[in-house]
């Protein structure tokens, strides 16, 4: 029942920017002031999260290493698993951040026959999460058609390279990215809801993104294939140069369908900081991956560790001397003879 | 704050990213070149008496006519088909229609199509640019 509430979310927000938008006048809010809104929130909130993560010390040097790190000459080390230096770092982080590296090296244990304990790479999360990132980073470059005038040429021929055929009927110059983000998205849901030890620990915030891109992702499919009616590109585009030149107005009635997908969109941007999406600042700061394993050749210091200055026992016979002679406790260096009366 | 340096100019690079519609949009692009909102030659008296070879009907509005046209023309070009139309036997059809009052390929079909990176099949392989 985790799944319930979040699913009900979703779709009452895109009921709320549907039924709102037909309310004169409140284009402008669903189309100007909300998209604003979530931007500021979701470039601040990003900003104040990562200082905020900033601002932890890591008291220790806690790199995973899973392969063999720096020793003598002749034992063949692994740069990538056990880094040593910044070089590698950045060879390690870049694997994670593109490739995913991580979960491709995904194993589950099972039980075979003999009974023998084996561990097998189950690559399929990868697969589905490597399938659902690029998709949502062409959408995300393909839309950057609505805001830029006039259009780069990078971004046209991505249009064209997305769309199976150029037809000019849009449900049969379907967007490859489209599906595969569906795919991506349904895969990524049905294995929380299949999977028993993912879906006992599946919470309300781990379905809610879901739901989220989910409803994103349909309700753009839908404007663009099927309810064409009122959705007239040129106004969009029209309002979306004049957003990011802070001149925005909406010049005719724009389908409602439009405002819903704009009005989830801007929830994301605006979720987006106070949530777990946040791993896409988080990975980079991520002490596991991001430090090198050198903690035998250079020392690091636990940045809460006080100031506690070193105390030798000649600094204390120096501070108690007159005390311990007075006491009759020997010491090694006798009290200065006192000057001549 | 730890590795002050590192992060601050991460979160430079990632709001500049984020953000580069706006630059784009104020210092690189021309973000004032719009086409027409409307066709202010044309009167409604003009599309009144129309007619399609489906017997679809012109859309009252221009953005009525930008959001469905393309179905709308998809549905003459399936009749045409059907009455066996080709290219390389009949040669190529003169303009569609539409452009006895709307003018130029230029100035009617590109000016909304190049602004906002819609790419079709090409008509005019069959058709006759006007």
């Amino acid at each position: 029942m985790k799944y319930l509430f979040p699913l009900v979310a979703v779709i009452v927000l895109a009921r709320i920017a549907w039924v709102g938008s037909t309310i004169p006048g409140m284009q402008y809010v669903f189309g100007v002031d909300v998209p604003y809104a979530a931007l500021i929130l979701f470039i601040g909130g990003f900003c104040w999260r990562v200082i905020y993560w900033a601002k932890s010390p890591v008291p220790f040097k806690i790199p995973t290493t899973c392969g063999q790190g720096h020793s003598m000459p002749w034992v063949k080390r692994n740069k990538l698993e056990a880094p040593m230096n910044t070089t590698e770092v950045v060879g390690r982080m870049f694997m994670e951040i593109v490739f995913f590296r991580s979960l491709w090296r995904n194993t589950k244990a099972s039980i075979e026959p003999g009974p023998v304990l084996t561990y097998k790479s189950t690559r399929w999360l990868w697969f589905f999460g490597i399938l659902f990132h690029y998709s949502m980073l062409l959408i995300l470059l393909r839309h950057l058609r609505l805001f830029l005038e006039p259009v780069p040429f990078l971004i046209s021929a991505l249009d064209v390279l997305d769309s199976l055929a150029l037809h000019p009927t849009p449900e049969l110059s379907f967007y490859l990215t489209d599906a595969l983000i569906l795919a991506g998205l349904l895969a990524l849901l049905l294995r929380r809801f299949i999977l028993r030890p993912v879906r006992y620990i599946s919470l309300a915030n781990d379905y809610f993104p879901l739901f989220l891109l989910l409803g994103i992702a349909v309700s753009g499919i839908t404007m663009r294939y099927y309810l064409r009616s009122g959705v007239d590109i040129v106004a969009i585009k029209h309002l979306a140069v004049g957003l990011v030149t802070f001149q925005p107005e909406i010049t005719t009635d724009i389908a409602p369908i439009f405002y819903s997908h704009l009005f989830l969109v801007s929830c994301l941007l605006a979720y987006f900081p106070f949530s777990k999406l946040m791993h896409m600042g988080g990975v980079f700061l991520s002490p596991t991956r991001n430090m090198a394993n050198d903690s035998r050749m250079k020392r690091h210091i636990n940045p809460w560790n006080p100031d506690i200055k070193p105390h030798s026992y000649a600094g204390y016979e120096d501070e108690f001397r007159e005390d311990m002679v007075e006491q009759g406790i020997p010491v090694d260096k006798e009290l200065p003879e006192k000057a001549d009366d | 704050m730890y590795d002050s340096g590192k992060i601050i100019t991460g979160l430079v690079i990632f709001v500049l990213l984020i953000t580069f519609p706006i630059w784009y949009a104020n210092f690189i692009g021309d973000a004032d070149a719009v086409p027409p909102a409307t066709d202010n030659e044309l009167s409604e008296a003009m599309f009144q008496g129309i007619t399609f070879p489906n017997d679809a009907k012109h859309a009252l509005t221009t953005p009525e006519m930008r959001s469905t046209h393309m179905n709308m023309l998809q549905d003459i070009h399936a009749v045409a088909l059907e009455q066996g139309y080709t290219p390389e036997k009949d040669g190529k059809k003169g303009t569609m229609q539409c452009m006895m009052c709307h003018g130029s390929k230029e100035s009617f079909c590109d000016s909304c199509h190049v602004h906002a990176a819609v790419k079709t099949t090409d008509c005019w392989s069959c058709h006759n640019k006007p």
